[in-house]
């Protein structure tokens, strides 16, 4: 047991109880006087310390004060004296320069010191670190220092920062010969750095610190110097909004708890320092400032805690010994509860308690007697209920009846003592009951009865009444005589006799009989039993019953699924209808079958197996047989013998006999509630067609229906399949005819065309000799036009190519701005007079590109050709962007020429398609320029986006990739 | 069972008594120097820093470094204590501070320069020097010109002035800059003597003589100063005024000078590193300025050059050697 158990075990019942009543008052009380005592002492010194630390605070502060002011006025009376000095001397002779010069020295608080006449101008001027120059004086007497003084008082400037960074104030006294005569200024630049210094070693508590503000809040001192420099506002501190509400106060502000400089919560108080209108500030972190306070009170807690530990033992130690005799019988009580019933309570405690602990124990005896009396009969009762659930355990175990009926009535035998056991069962039709266990099954003396007709004897008497008989001495009952119709038992030596009725959902479905060789007497929990077990054995027949009924469904359904999976699969006529016949007739186990589909006003025979003595007619009105009725009715028809169905017309009923068939079944054939045909099938032995053999054929015949009709639509497309393959060669080769023509032709035209060209180009070139310029125009027009028609040979020549599948790339790795030149010259020839203005958005450098670089180019020459001619005025843009993510290079061509209607965008890439205008001959061209570009960027993994309006313009746009 | 409650009790008696104890840290402080004069500034450091409560072997280990003007041991001397992670670099020096700024890029180590001679080319402004810099101006070069004064004062005939200057030094062209404009402003002449190495001063020294020149000034350099004696030697045997710019060279034979005390610039800069340690970022921190400038007359070698003193400028002097 751990420690942890055990204080558990010390702890028992905190909740409730005398104990715990005992505990938890104590506890109350004592917690409630030990905590009163620590909240009060808690608040009564939080009190003191808060007061003694703001007193202490203020101190400081006022010391700072003091210090600051005792500083700036000994500052003031140095300079007094030095006025007093050069009073007695001639103003700016080189007596005062020295005196001035010596103040310097002795006081390195003083950086400039500088002499005013009465007119404010400078007469001296000296300084520990620059050289001035009678030149460099200067004229001061509109300076606030000098206004100020010259009226006969002390004057102290705000505080400013030199270029060095450092604080000054301007102190200026006046240079008086008397007491009432100012002769002039004598003022001096002080250096304030030493309040940098007293300020920053102010150290309060453990984070205290100080600062000092001027009388407009300003930042003058402070031990983080960078914030002094940044020339740091307070103002809206609130400790220093106190102060700037009453600048000449004297008095240290009481500490309090507020946001300090640092926006963070301080213990806080000033002290002013009246001589300046300055203040100087204290904070304190309040996390600092009461840490002392924090841990005080933590050793309060802890003297709490130990309190209520030490109290709480001696709590707990005073009411066990108050309540151990209670316990100790509570624990009596719950041992005999849990059973252990010789367990007897010692109390020896001479008072009630000891007599209530004897008393328990007479009532522990009393009730061990009684329990032993309940335990016999719930022996009893187990064991029953034990032999029952064996027998049903039995029931349960198979499903199969025979061995299932065989070990129940074997158990039942050992179980009740019985010498022999027989179990009957009723018939499909519950008119005779068949024996169907025995037990001992091997004892031949026995005569055997084999079966009782409802009502027959005592076996048949329990099946109709359902209830039992139980004969305890045949000899003595006279029932036993009456009843019996075969005096079996009586022969065979048996004295007791019982028959009991086996019961299925309120339905005596059998009976067993029990014998024995000596009288007994059954008891009512015996008969009970005995009845209970029967009800397990009509559960058990029920069960088997229900199991065969399911497994023949699944054997009917599995079969049916495999035939039509069978079917199902079949495309060719030709096995298909056979098999479907053939099908049918074994589902059913008919002795023929065939079926009919219609064509017209007849049924057709498509397909027979087993029915070939029948000698069917080919066709059959629909209005002439069986098979017509089938489609007439639409539905099943069953007929059980011909012979005598006086229906059916006396040739049809020849034939049936003759054949020997009695039976017929026909079911409709239907696909999409269309009847296409009928299945007949045929038996020689006389059947009743019942619903649960209806119902699989004609679930077969609607997946043969859709077999047959699936196979007529497949024969139908094979059927086309060959007409269209047919028609695609002749295509083909019709095709592969015009390319070769078309490639052949323009080859032979461009040749000739080729030795005009550079022919005429030498005559107009006067190559042989001079011509008019009437010759050259016309020789001009012939160049024109041959070129025309030279890229109209070529072009065609380039869709045959590539039609042939003949046009082969010629990749290289090339820079694109070779290609843009080769582009300008092009873009130079066709707007030589400059017709259109042609914009170029072109960056100086692109990755290298592979590619056909040819191809490239004369995409980019067909775009732009198109540009210039669909643009009778206006403008060209031709851009090049590298889209550096994609790795492509886009390309675009914009003009502002006739556009395009959006019906024609999708058409313009096809071969020979021109636009409308261009069939007005306006332009010229026959269409191949666009269909040439869409089949070069289909080679080189390209792709061309079109943006056109009517009357306003085009841009043609497409992107390579940077390596095919 | 009561191990368990009395472990308890003491738990909680130890979590309610449980205060932070620092472990006192040792600080680790490197000081580089470039020649002799400047550690004058260094024992005021260590002084001031013993007062402050950074006593050496206690709480405080300093590294000491004197490159003896050579600039490679200088660089050398800054890496090592880079390496050795030294919580802040002390330098004396314009020259040793910028190879302690140079080492120390990068990294967060603060550097305190006792004395710069310029530090504007070392921090972005007074106010700030923006890195991890702080520290105090000697304030040497700006008053060049109260320099020339006192040489006016001390011998109000002087005229031409020969300025010694180093020019492979860190302020050769500030320190051209101040002579040019103090010069000027007092109308003196200035011959202006560039000087690479010490042989270059002893090979120029002869032609410094009472023809050429009514005085020569000496600026506030290593190369210079370390052969300050064979100036102050040439002077005296022309019967030349020579105006130093720092204070332990009027003892070596100079005639006067006015500059801050190395000594005092150490002690200041102390403060700043106390500062720095309590948590105060270097870039938070002002350049200072000397707190205290002096002035210093030989009075032997005055007598040495015939040269009398005026009493009023004694009267005005720190110190006087006689």
């Amino acid at each position: 047991m751990t420690s942890w158990e055990k204080l558990g075990e010390q702890f028992p019942r905190w909740g409730g109880g005398i104990r715990g009543r005992l505990l938890w008052v104590g506890l109350f009380f004592l917690a409630a006087a030990l905590l009163t005592n620590t909240i009060a002492g808690s608040i009564y010194t939080r009190r003191q310390i808060k007061k003694t630390a703001a007193a202490l605070q203020a101190e400081v502060a006022s010391r700072v004060a003091r210090e600051i002011g005792e500083f700036m006025r000994r500052k003031m009376e140095r300079l007094s004296d030095l006025s007093t000095t050069l009073s007695l001397r001639e103003l700016g002779n080189e007596e005062q320069r020295l005196f001035a010069l010596l103040v310097l020295k002795n006081d390195r608080s003083f950086t400039d010191i500088s002499i005013l006449d009465d007119k404010g101008t400078e007469v001296v001027k000296v300084s520990e670190r620059r050289v001035y120059l009678l030149s460099e004086l200067t004229d001061q007497s509109a300076s606030e220092k000098f206004k100020r003084v010259i009226k006969g008082k002390s004057y102290v400037s705000p505080v400013y920062t030199s270029d060095k960074a450092e604080p000054y104030v301007t102190i200026a006294v006046p240079l008086k010969v008397t007491p009432q005569l100012v002769a002039g200024v004598v003022t001096a630049e002080a250096n304030l750095k030493v309040f940098w210094e007293v300020i920053g070693e102010v150290g309060f508590g453990k984070a205290g610190y100080a600062y000092l503000v001027d009388g407009q809040g300003n930042l003058i001192a402070h031990q983080d110097p960078s914030l002094v420099l940044k020339k740091t506002n307070l103002s809206h501190v609130h400790g220093i909004r106190e102060f700037l509400r009453n600048p000449t106060s004297v008095d240290p502000s009481p500490a309090k708890e507020d946001l300090g400089i640092t926006g963070k919560p301080v213990l806080s108080t000033f002290a002013p320092v009246p001589e300046l209108g300055w203040a100087v500030i204290l904070e304190e972190p309040v996390d600092a400032a009461w840490a002392e306070l924090r841990r005080m009170e933590r050793y309060a807690y802890l003297l709490l805690g130990l309190g209520l530990v030490v109290g709480a033992a001696i709590i707990v130690w005073v009411s066990n010994k108050i309540t151990r005799p209670i316990r100790e019988l509570h624990r009596g009580a719950e041992i005999i509860g849990k059973g252990n019933l010789d367990y007897r309570v010692e109390v020896s405690s001479g008072d009630e308690i000891e007599q209530l602990a004897q008393e328990f124990n007479k009532m522990a005896t009393e009730l061990k007697a009684s329990y032993a009396t309940l335990e016999q009969k719930v022996e009893q009762r187990t064991k029953e209920l034990s032999v029952l659930y064996d027998v049903t355990a039995t029931v349960n175990q198979s499903l199969e009846i025979e061995p299932v009926l065989q070990e129940v009535i074997r158990k039942i035998t050992e179980i009740f003592n019985f010498d022999t056991m027989r179990l009957y069962l009723f018939d499909g039709q519950m008119e005779v009951l068949h024996v169907r266990a025995a037990h001992p099954a091997d004892r031949q003396d026995l005569p055997r009865v084999r079966a009782f007709r409802r009502g027959q004897g005592i076996v048949g008497k329990v099946a109709e009444t359902g209830e039992p008989m139980i004969f305890e001495d045949i000899l003595s009952d006279s029932r036993y005589r009456e009843l019996t119709s075969t005096k079996n038992t009586q022969t065979t030596g048996f004295r007791f006799f019982a028959a009991v009725p086996i019961k299925s959902k309120f339905k005596t479905v059998g009976v067993f009989i029990c014998n024995g060789q000596t009288p007994r007497r059954l008891t009512s929990d015996e008969v009970r039993l005995v009845t209970s077990m029967a009800e397990e054995i009509g559960v058990a027949v029920e069960h088997a019953r229900l199991f065969e009924e399911v497994a023949r469904k699944s054997r009917e359904l599995q079969a049916l699924v495999e035939i039509n999976k069978g079917i199902a699969a079949l495309l060719d006529r030709e096995i298909l209808l056979p098999r479907i016949a053939e099908e049918a007739r074994n589902l059913l186990k008919m002795d023929g079958a065939n079926f009919r589909l219609i064509e017209g006003e007849y049924l057709v025979l498509a397909g027979e197996s087993g029915s070939e003595n029948l000698s069917l007619r080919p066709r059959l009105r629909l209005d002439e047989s069986l098979s017509g009725k089938v489609v007439q009715e639409n539905r099943a028809v069953a007929v059980r013998d011909f012979l005598e169905d006086p229906t059916i017309i006396e040739a049809h009923r020849e034939t049936m006999r003759k054949a020997g068939y009695h039976s017929f079944l026909g079911v409709p054939l239907r696909v999409a509630g269309r009847i296409i045909g009928t299945i007949n099938l045929y038996s020689k032995e006389e059947r009743e067609f019942r619903p649960e053999e209806i119902n699989p054929i004609t679930s077969f015949a609607d997946q043969a229906a859709i077999a047959i009709q699936n196979a007529n639509l497949f024969a139908e497309v094979k059927q086309k399949t060959v007409e269209l393959e047919g028609a695609n060669r002749e295509i083909v080769e019709a095709s592969r005819a015009k390319s070769e023509f078309l490639a052949a032709m323009s080859h032979e035209l461009r040749t000739p065309l080729n030795v005009i060209i550079g022919n005429t180009d030498l005559i107009k070139d006067r190559f042989f000799g001079e011509i008019t310029e009437k010759q050259q125009e016309a020789l001009e027009k012939i160049l024109r036009y041959s070129r025309v028609l030279l890229k109209l040979i070529n072009d065609v020549l380039a869709l045959t190519r590539m039609e042939a599948k003949k046009m082969s790339l010629d990749v290289s790795t090339f820079s694109l701005e070779e290609v843009i030149a080769h582009v300008r010259t092009y873009v130079e020839q066709m707007n030589q007079r400059n017709r259109l203005r042609v914009l170029w958005d072109v960056k100086d450098h692109f990755p290298l590109m592979t590619t056909d670089a040819l191809k490239v180019e004369e995409i980019l020459q067909n775009l732009i050709g198109n540009a210039f001619k669909f643009t009778p005025k206006g403008q060209i843009e031709i851009r090049i962007r590298d889209l550096i993510r994609k790795k492509r290079i886009e390309f675009s061509v914009s003009d502002t020429g006739i556009g395009i209607e959006e019906g024609e965008l999708e058409k313009i890439f096809g071969d020979f398609y021109q636009l409308r205008e261009a069939h007005t001959g306006a332009y010229s061209g026959v269409g191949l320029g666009l269909s040439i570009v869409k089949k070069y960027l289909d080679l080189l993994r390209g792709d061309i986006h079109v943006q056109s309006q009517p009357l306003k313009g085009s841009t043609f746009s497409f992107t390579l990739p940077y390596s095919i | 069972m009561k191990k368990n409650v009395l472990a308890l009790g003491l738990g909680y008696f130890l979590v309610c008594l449980a205060t932070p104890v620092e472990a006192q840290k040792v600080y680790h402080i490197g000081s580089l120097n470039t020649a002799e004069q400047f550690t004058n500034a260094f024992e005021g450091f260590k002084s001031r820093m013993a007062e402050l409560g950074y006593r050496e072997g206690q709480n405080v280990r300093y590294d000491f470094y004197n490159a003896k003007g050579r600039e490679e041991a200088l660089n050398n001397f800054a890496r090592k204590m880079v390496q050795d992670r030294v919580d802040l670099i002390v330098t004396s020096s314009t020259s040793a501070t910028v190879a302690a700024a140079r080492a120390t890029q990068g990294t967060d180590i603060p550097v305190v320069f006792l004395s710069a001679g310029n530090p504007q080319r070392l921090v972005k402004s007074f106010a700030s020097s923006g890195s991890n810099l702080a520290g105090i101006s000697s304030a040497s070069l700006e008053i060049t010109g109260k320099r020339f004064e006192l040489l006016r004062e001390l011998a109000p005939s002087v005229k031409r002035i020969a300025s010694l200057n180093d020019a492979g030094g860190v302020n050769f062209q500030a320190n051209l800059n101040e002579v040019r404009e103090g010069a000027k402003k007092l109308g003196f002449t200035v011959w202006e003597i560039e000087l690479r190495s010490r042989e270059e001063i002893l090979k120029v020294l002869p032609t410094i003589t009472a023809k050429t020149t009514d005085a020569i000034f000496s600026p506030p350099d290593s190369l210079i100063t370390e052969s300050i004696e064979f100036v102050a030697k040439q002077a005296i045997t022309e019967r030349l005024p020579l105006i130093t710019s720092l204070l332990a060279n009027v003892k070596r034979g100079c005639l006067a000078t006015y500059a801050a005390n190395y000594f005092e610039l150490g002690k200041q800069g102390a403060v700043l590193a106390g500062k720095i340690f309590r948590g105060t970022k270097p870039s938070d921190l002002p350049i200072e300025l000397p707190h205290k400038l002096m002035l210093v007359i030989n009075l032997k070698t005055a007598k040495a050059i015939g040269l009398k003193i005026p009493r009023e400028i004694l009267i005005r002097a720190d110190e006087v050697i006689e």
